[in-house]
C-alpha cells in the first residue's frame, strides 16, 4: 500500500536581500547573483508555517478535520517550552484530538517528520498527516554563516488516497558527526572548519544515504528525473551529484537556494516543491536532506494525479519580491534585540 | 407639543470656567474649585451654594486618576449631603452630565442643580497617548485584542477622514482650513490652551501622526474644568434677568468595535443625536446661529458640518472654502477656538462648551472679535470614544421658543 | 507657546502592560483565539450579516437576533478606509496602515498592514495603500514579537 503526498504548499517571505549588498556592508565582495529572503518584522516561524500549511491543505483538497497529526520540524521555535505545532493547530481548523508533534534541533527535522508521519499512516493511526518544515535562520552579523541564513516554510499533506506523488522508499544514515551547532545560551549558530564539515559531514552522509537508497530500491542514477538536496551551501549539491552519478540537468531544477538562501529545515522541502511544480506524471525524484551527521534519502514517484492538481506555487511566491538593504535586513531579523545589553 | 420634551423647562443661570492649558501648577481639586467659584460669581443676582440641591459630575477619568466618585465633588466644593452623580461617556461626558441634570430639573425633582466637569490629563506621562498601551484602551475590547496595540484616537477618526476624501474629493487642505479657523478664534480667547494663529501650510507640513491627520489636525492634551448652574425656568429670574434656556437634547450611540460600523463618511451618532435634539427643540439646522462642535480632529469638525445639516452631504469642502464657519458666514463654528485651540480636557469640554454658549447668547464672549452678532440659538456637541461611538447634543437659546 | 508633541516612545510608556505572558495564559486573549487565529465569525440566521469578533451569547449588532452559524470569514477583501499611523509602540516597526476591510463574503473586519511599506502617505501615485484596493488577510505576529508573540490577522496587498 502506497503512502505519499496528497498536497503541498510553501511560504516564502516578500523581502529579499542580495548577498552582494550583504558582503559590501562588511567590506567584502560576493560577485554571484544570489539573494536570500528576509522575513518581515512581524513574521515568525509559526506564521510562515501557518500560511504554508493552509496552502498545502487547500492544494490537497481535503477536509482539515481529517488530519490526524501535525508534525512540525524546525530549529527556530519561538518557544522552548510551548509546542509550535500546538500553536499552529489553533490556526487551522483541526480537531482537538489531533496529535501535535514537534521535531526540533535539526534541519533534518522536516524529513524526519515525513518518516514519522508515514509510519503513523502505515500503522493506521491517522488518515492524513500534515508535515511542516519552517525556519527563520539568522547568522551572526559578519560571519560566514550569515550569508545564506534565511527564512521559509513548506508543508505537505501526506496520506494514502488521491496522491500526487508516492514515497517509494526511504533510506536513512546517521553518525555521531556534527559540524554546526547552537547551544541553549548561544544566540547564533556556529560551525567548525568548512572543508571538514563539507567532506566528512555533508558529502559523506548524503552520498551514503543516496547510495543506500538506490541499493535498497534497486535503482540507478538515471532512473531519477530530478534530485533535490538541502542547501546549506550552494556548491554542495554539485559535489554530491558527481559522486552519486547524477547530472547537472537532474539537480539544477531544484536549486532554489540561489533565490531564497538556506531556509533550514524547509530547505529540502522547498527544493522538492520547486520540482513538484514542474514534474510530469511518473517521474522519479531523489530527495536527500542533511544536518549534523544525518541524512534521509527518499525516492518519490509522481502519479497521474499531479497533472490534475498542477500548481505553480513556488514561482508565485518567488516572483513576489522586493529588495531591502542590509540595515532593514538586520532590523527585520531583530538582530539587535538578540544582542546582549 | 409632545410631553416628552424639556424645551423651555430648564434655564442656565451661571457658568464659569478656567483658562485651559497644561496646568502643572494646579491640582485636580484646584481646577474644580476655581471653575466652580467663577461659576458662582457669574450668577448676576448672586446665589447661595446651599441652594444647589443636586450635582452632576462629569469626569471621564481617562488616564486613571481615580477621581471618579461624586464624593470627590462633595469634598472639593463643600457640597456634602446632596446627591452627586458621576457621569462617564467618553468625550461626551460633559454634555451627557448637563443633559441629565436638565432632565432632573425638568422633571421637577430639583429647583437648582450644578453641573461640574473636570479633567486632569497631564499628571501622568504620555497623557492620552498612553492609552494606546493601557487597558483603558479597552474602549475597544475586541479589536484591541485583535490588534494588540489599540488604534489610537487619531487613527480611529482618521478612518473617517480618508473615506470622506475618497468619496467626496475632500483634501487635507480642507481639514487644514478648519484648524486655521479654530486657531484664529482661539488666539482671541483668553481661556484657550493655544493662543496663536496658524496657516494652512503649517498644518500641511506638520509631522504626520496618522495620515491623513498631522500634528496640527489633532487637538492637544489639556487640563481644565468648567461648571454651570441650571434651574427651573420659572425661577430663573431670581438669579438673572438674562437666563439661557435649554431647548433640546439628544444622545445616540453606535458600536465600539470599528468593524461593526456601517458608514465611514458620516458620524452616525451625531446625525441621530442631532435629529433628537432638533425635534425636541423645534428647530432645524438653518436656525442654529452658531455651534460649538467636537473637533477632536479637523476631519471630525468638517464631517460635522454635513452631519448636523449645516451643509449638504459631500459639500463640506465648499462650505469650508467659502469660510461659512467664520463669524459672518452661514454657521460660525467653534468660535471658542474649538477643541483644537481651546483644548480638550475630556469631560470638562462639554461643560465648557455650555459656558461658551452662555456667554455668546448673553453677548458677553470674552476676548475681542469673538462675539457672534445677534446670537439667539446655539448648539453644543460632543462626540465620544475612539472613532465616534457616541454623540450628545444640546441646543440652547436666549429666549423661550 | 510651544506645542507639546505627544511622544509614544517615552519613559513611562510601559512596554508591556500585559507583563511577560503568553497569549493563552491570559484569559481575554485566550478567549479571543477563534477570531484571532482562525477568523471565525458569527453569521446571523435572521439578517445574514456576519458579526465579528465572535462571542458567546452574541447578540447581532445589526438586528438584535440571537441565533448564529459559525463561519470562516473569507481571507480576501477590499479596503473600505484606512489610516497610516506613524507612531508605534516599542518593538513595532512602523509606519503601518490600519484599514477597515470588507471581505468577499460580506463580513467587515479591521486589520493592520504587512508586507508593504506605506511610507508614502496618501493616494498619490505609488502609494501602496488606497481605498477600494483588493487585499488578503494573513496571519502574523501582532505587536512586538518579543518576549512572547501574539498572533492575529493583518492585511497585505494581494499576491498575483
Amino acid at each position: 500500500m502506497t503512502i505519499g503526498i496528497v498536497g503541498y504548499g510553501v511560504y516564502i517571505p516578500w523581502c529579499r536581500v542580495k548577498l552582494s549588498d550583504l558582503a559590501e556592508a562588511w567590506g567584502e565582495k560576493f560577485p554571484f547573483p544570489v539573494e536570500k529572503t528576509v522575513p518581515f518584522w512581524d513574521e515568525d516561524t509559526i506564521t510562515m508555517a501557518a500560511e504554508a500549511a493552509q496552502n498545502a491543505i487547500n492544494h490537497a483538497g481535503i477536509d482539515e478535520t481529517e488530519i490526524g497529526a501535525i508534525y512540525f520540524g524546525t530549529t527556530t521555535n519561538p518557544f522552548l517550552e510551548i509546542q509550535g505545532s500546538s500553536i499552529l493547530k489553533t490556526m487551522i481548523e483541526v480537531k482537538t484530538d489531533t496529535l501535535t508533534v514537534d521535531l526540533t534541533d535539526s534541519a533534518r527535522s522536516s524529513t524526519l517528520s515525513m518518516i514519522a508521519c508515514m509510519d503513523a499512516i502505515r500503522s493506521g493511526s491517522i488518515k492524513y498527516g500534515l508535515v511542516v518544515g519552517s525556519d527563520m535562520l539568522v547568522g551572526k552579523p559578519g560571519s560566514d554563516l550569515e550569508y545564506l541564513a534565511s527564512s521559509g516554510a513548506c508543508a505537505l499533506v501526506m496520506g494514502r488516497e488521491n496522491l500526487i506523488a508516492e514515497v517509494e522508499g526511504v533510506a536513512s544514515y546517521g553518525t555521531e558527526f556534527s559540524g554546526r551547532w547552537r547551544s541553549e545560551t548561544q544566540t547564533f549558530p556556529r560551525m567548525t572548519m568548512e572543508r571538514f564539515v563539507r567532506e566528512q559531514g555533508y558529502i559523506h552522509h548524503v552520498v551514503t544515504a543516496g547510495t543506500k537508497l538506490m541499493e535498497k530500491l534497486e535503482k540507478k542514477p538515471d532512473d531519477f528525473k530530478y534530485a533535490v538536496f538541502s542547501q546549506p551551501d550552494l556548491t554542495y549539491p554539485t559535489l554530491v551529484a558527481r559522486r552519486l552519478g547524477l547530472t547537472m540537468d537532474q539537480i539544477n531544477p531544484g536549486m532554489i537556494g540561489m533565490s531564497v538562501g538556506y531556509t533550514g529545515s524547509s530547505s529540502v522541502l522547498l527544493a522538492l516543491a520547486t520540482v513538484l511544480d514542474k514534474a510530469k506524471p511518473r517521474e522519479r525524484i531523489m530527495m536527500i536532506s542533511y544536518d549534523n551527521g544525518g541524512s534521509d534519502a527518499f525516492s518519490i514517484l509522481t502519479t497521474e494525479n499531479i497533472e490534475a492538481k498542477r500548481q505553480n506555487i513556488v514561482e508565485k511566491y518567488l516572483k513576489r519580491k522586493t529588495y531591502v538593504d542590509y540595515n532593514t535586513y538586520l532590523r527585520f531579523n531583530r538582530v539587535f534585540e538578540k544582542l546582549p545589553g | 407639543m409632545s410631553e416628552r420634551t424639556i424645551r423651555n423647562k430648564v434655564a442656565v443661570v451661571g457658568a464659569g470656567t478656567i483658562p485651559f492649558g497644561e496646568l502643572y501648577d494646579k491640582s485636580f481639586e484646584d481646577m474644580m474649585s476655581e471653575a466652580y467659584l467663577n461659576c458662582l460669581e457669574s450668577v448676576d443676582k448672586g446665589i447661595d451654594p446651599k441652594e444647589i440641591e443636586a450635582c452632576w459630575y462629569a469626569n471621564a477619568d481617562i488616564v486613571w486618576q481615580r477621581h471618579s466618585t461624586g464624593a470627590k465633588v462633595a469634598e472639593t466644593l463643600g457640597l456634602t449631603g446632596i446627591p452627586i452623580t458621576r457621569v462617564e461617556n467618553a468625550c461626551a461626558t460633559g454634555s451627557d452630565a448637563f443633559r441629565n441634570a436638565c432632565f432632573a430639573v425638568a422633571a421637577g425633582l430639583y429647583d437648582v442643580a450644578l453641573v461640574v466637569g473636570c479633567e486632569k490629563m497631564l499628571d501622568t506621562p504620555g497623557g492620552l497617548i498612553g492609552m494606546v498601551d493601557l487597558p483603558a484602551s479597552i474602549e475597544y475590547p475586541q479589536p484591541r485584542f485583535f490588534n494588540m496595540f489599540a488604534v489610537t484616537m487619531p487613527s480611529a477618526f482618521g478612518l473617517y477622514g480618508t473615506r470622506h476624501m475618497h468619496v467626496y474629493g475632500t483634501e487635507r487642505k480642507h481639514f487644514a482650513m478648519v484648524s486655521v479657523k479654530s486657531h484664529h478664534y482661539g488666539a482671541k480667547n483668553p481661556y484657550s490652551h493655544f493662543r496663536r494663529e496658524i496657516t494652512v501650510d503649517d498644518v500641511l507640513n506638520a509631522p504626520i501622526i496618522s495620515w491623513p491627520l498631522g500634528l496640527y489636525d489633532c487637538c492637544p492634551i489639556t487640563d481644565g474644568a468648567a461648571a454651570v448652574i441650571v434651574c427651573k425656568s420659572d425661577i430663573a429670574k431670581k438669579y438673572t434677568d438674562s437666563p439661557v434656556y435649554v431647548l433640546g437634547s439628544g444622545l445616540a450611540s453606535q458600536p465600539v468595535c470599528l468593524n461593526l460600523r456601517r458608514d465611514f463618511t458620516t458620524m452616525e451618532p451625531a446625525v441621530w443625536a442631532a435629529r433628537q435634539a432638533y425635534e425636541m427643540a423645534g428647530v432645524g439646522p438653518e436656525d442654529i446661529d452658531f455651534a460649538e462642535l467636537h473637533d477632536c480632529f479637523s476631519c471630525t469638525e468638517l464631517i460635522q458640518y454635513e452631519d448636523l445639516g449645516f451643509c449638504k452631504k459631500g459639500e463640506a469642502k465648499t462650505f469650508v472654502e467659502n469660510q461659512e464657519m467664520y463669524i459672518g458666514g452661514k454657521t460660525p463654528c467653534n468660535i471658542s477656538g474649538g477643541l483644537k485651540s481651546h483644548g480638550h480636557p475630556i469631560a470638562a469640554t462639554g461643560v465648557a462648551q455650555i459656558v461658551e454658549l452662555f456667554w455668546q447668547l448673553r453677548n458677553e464672549a470674552p476676548g475681542k472679535g469673538r462675539q457672534v452678532p445677534n446670537a439667539e440659538i446655539g448648539l453644543q456637541q460632543n462626540i465620544g470614544g475612539a472613532g465616534p461611538q457616541v454623540s450628545c447634543i444640546n441646543v440652547l437659546a436666549n429666549k423661550k421658543m | 507657546m510651544l506645542t507639546i508633541i505627544p511622544i509614544c516612545v517615552s519613559i513611562g510608556y510601559s512596554k508591556s502592560y500585559r507583563g511577560d505572558c503568553m497569549a493563552t495564559a491570559f484569559p481575554p486573549y485566550w478567549r479571543a483565539i477563534p477570531g484571532m487565529h482562525r477568523l471565525v465569525g458569527q453569521k446571523c440566521k435572521k439578517c445574514g450579516k456576519v458579526n465579528f469578533p465572535p462571542r458567546k451569547n452574541m447578540i447581532c449588532t445589526y438586528c438584535g437576533a440571537t441565533e448564529f452559524d459559525e463561519v470562516h470569514i473569507s481571507r480576501r477583501g477590499k479596503i473600505v478606509t484606512y489610516v497610516v499611523a506613524s507612531r508605534m509602540p516599542p518593538g513595532v516597526i512602523g509606519p503601518e496602515a490600519f484599514a477597515i476591510i470588507d471581505t468577499d463574503d460580506g463580513a467587515r473586519v479591521s486589520a493592520w498592514s504587512t508586507d508593504c511599506f506605506p511610507k508614502d502617505y496618501g493616494a498619490k501615485e505609488g502609494s501602496p495603500i488606497k481605498c477600494d484596493m483588493p487585499v488578503e488577510l494573513v496571519i502574523r505576529v501582532i505587536g512586538n514579537p518579543t518576549p512572547t508573540p501574539f498572533y492575529g490577522f493583518k492585511f497585505r496587498p494581494i499576491m498575483e
